[in-house]
């Protein structure tokens, strides 16, 4: 497994850079959103961290990795694993960075608010795991090709969701915030369990 | 214990069937998998590494079934595919860490050895690697972990020809030690000859021979004549025929063809290619 991550992050910085300065410009506009009608350029960075797992398996299929990694001593429940956990360190890292501009954002419009950050903070938490867990199983399934139509449907079905995601709006939702990361975990446990039964029978 | 034992291994596509194969590869031997593109020297070696389901058979593996642990079994395997499947971004020096950390048994100095001794770059990205600049590092990769058993998938295409007599030389060094094999399937069949104890012919999904090499040799045996000469030979010690202006060239097993004539010694890749149009 650590050297699948190492592997990992080796194609990562190799090949993820221009996503990786994306995701910080990002951050900085975020950090400067104003009052809070740009929920896109909030959320969008945490779609963007998520979505270096899935460039990273599709870079694996195209240059053979996959198939290498067959003849190595690793199973494909761990070529799986390692995928959701490298899912999960850069949506965490985009995450945390995310989190500091919505603080920056919120002290700059006019004072801190300690409900809205958590808000907030539910809300980025909610969003960062999502699109891996609902593209991976579809690549591991049908190949990073098709599962990439699945990415693009996500990135579509965000963009026309922040129409109606106004970010001060969240102050005082009566649902207790806290539920919707964990929702979102249990979601990505459950895509990851998917994905391994996927790629376990599929036939490279 | 044999290295690899293949018993009714079946496997069904489409239209294509790998028929009931068996194999056996005794340690300390080199066998070679002989076949043209499609004939399923690739879906065995897949099916050998449980990457595709079997419809029938069982593979044994280093002596243990290949569906049970064989991720450990994997630790003692080394393994070079046709298209290699290293990263195009990564270096030597990066997959000997990546090694490192996935094989029990890494052994940095050995693989720096092969590095140097196939003169395989270090810091250079595989991506800007020739063909077989990635051939040699897959090699090297596959050799640096104290493998028992190397499964080569025309790992030696696309080397030229000292790079390819250098390549070969390191698997003879490898099977020197009794618990040693290699399976190899190449289409340039002299490779084969040149290094492999035992030859095996699949063709259609069929094994057509698998036999000692040398026994192999001395089986058959390619006669010349004048066609009155060859009509006069028994049909079942016929393999093959060639005619021409300047007479008759047989492909025949020795045992069968009566009298004490004179044998020139078989060409294993022609007899394949007799093998196989007498199939066809």
């Amino acid at each position: 497994m650590k050297g699948l991550l190492r592997k990992d992050f080796y194609l990562l910085w190799n090949y993820c850079r221009l996503f990786i300065i994306l995701v910080l410009g990002f951050l900085v506009l975020s950090a400067f959103a104003g009052s809070g009608d740009n929920a896109f350029l909030v959320y969008y960075p945490c779609i963007l961290g998520s979505a270096m797992s899935i460039n990273l398996l599709a870079y694996d299929e195209a240059e053979h990795w996959c198939a290498y990694c067959d003849t190595l001593p690793v199973t494909r429940r761990q070529f799986v694993t390692g995928k959701y956990l490298m899912s999960l360190i850069c949506a965490g890292i985009v995450f945390l960075l995310s989190a500091a501009a919505s603080a920056f954002r919120l002290s700059l419009n006019g004072g801190f608010d300690g409900a809205d950050f958590v808000d907030q903070l539910a809300v980025l938490a909610t969003i960062s795991p999502l699109p891996a867990a609902l593209c991976l199983p579809l690549m591991f399934k049908y190949g990073t090709q098709k599962g990439r139509i699945a990415f693009f449907v996500v990135i579509g079905v965000f963009c026309a969701s922040t129409v109606f995601l106004d970010v001060p709006e969240l102050t005082g939702v009566s649902l207790p915030m806290i539920l919707l990361p964990l929702m979102s975990l249990a979601i990505f446990a459950a895509s990851w369990l998917l994905s391994v039964r996927f790629y376990q029978k599929r036939e490279i | 214990m044999n290295a690899l034992e293949i018993r009714d291994l079946t496997k069904h596509y489409g239209d294509f069937s790998l028929d009931h194969l068996n194999l056996t590869l005794p340690q300390g031997c080199i066998m070679g998998l002989v076949g043209e593109n499609g004939a399923g020297k690739s879906t065995t070696i897949k099916l050998i590494l449980n990457v595709i389901s079997r419809d029938g058979g069982t593979v044994t593996l280093l002596g243990k079934d290949n569906r049970e642990e064989l991720k450990l079994t994997k630790q003692d395997i080394g393994v070079v595919l046709d298209e290699v499947g290293i990263s195009a971004c990564l270096t030597a020096r990066q997959l000997g860490k990546i090694m490192k950390d996935i094989y029990r048994n890494w052994d940095q100095a050995a693989f720096d050895g092969f590095l140097t001794r196939l003169a395989v770059p270090r810091d250079k990205k595989f991506k800007e690697f020739s063909r077989g600049m990635k051939m040699k590092l897959g090699i090297a990769a596959a050799l640096s972990h104290h493998a028992k058993l190397l499964i080569l998938d025309e790992a030696t295409s696309g080397l030229d020809p000292v790079v390819r007599d250098e390549v070969m030389d390191i698997f003879s060094e490898f099977t020197r030690d009794e618990n040693h094999s290699i399976l190899i399937s190449s289409h340039i069949v002299s490779d084969l000859e040149k290094i492999c104890d035992y030859i095996a012919f699949l063709h259609k999904g069929k094994l057509l021979l698998c036999e000692e090499k040398d026994r192999m040799k001395e089986e058959y045996g390619v006669l010349h004549c004048t066609t009155q000469e060859a009509d006069a030979i028994p049909a079942d010690a016929v393999i093959g025929r060639k005619v021409s202006a300047y007479g008759c060239e047989l492909l025949v097993k020795r045992d069968r063809v009566p009298g004490n004539p004179s044998f020139s010694p078989v060409d294993i890749e022609q007899l394949f290619i007799i093998m196989a149009k007498e199939e066809n």
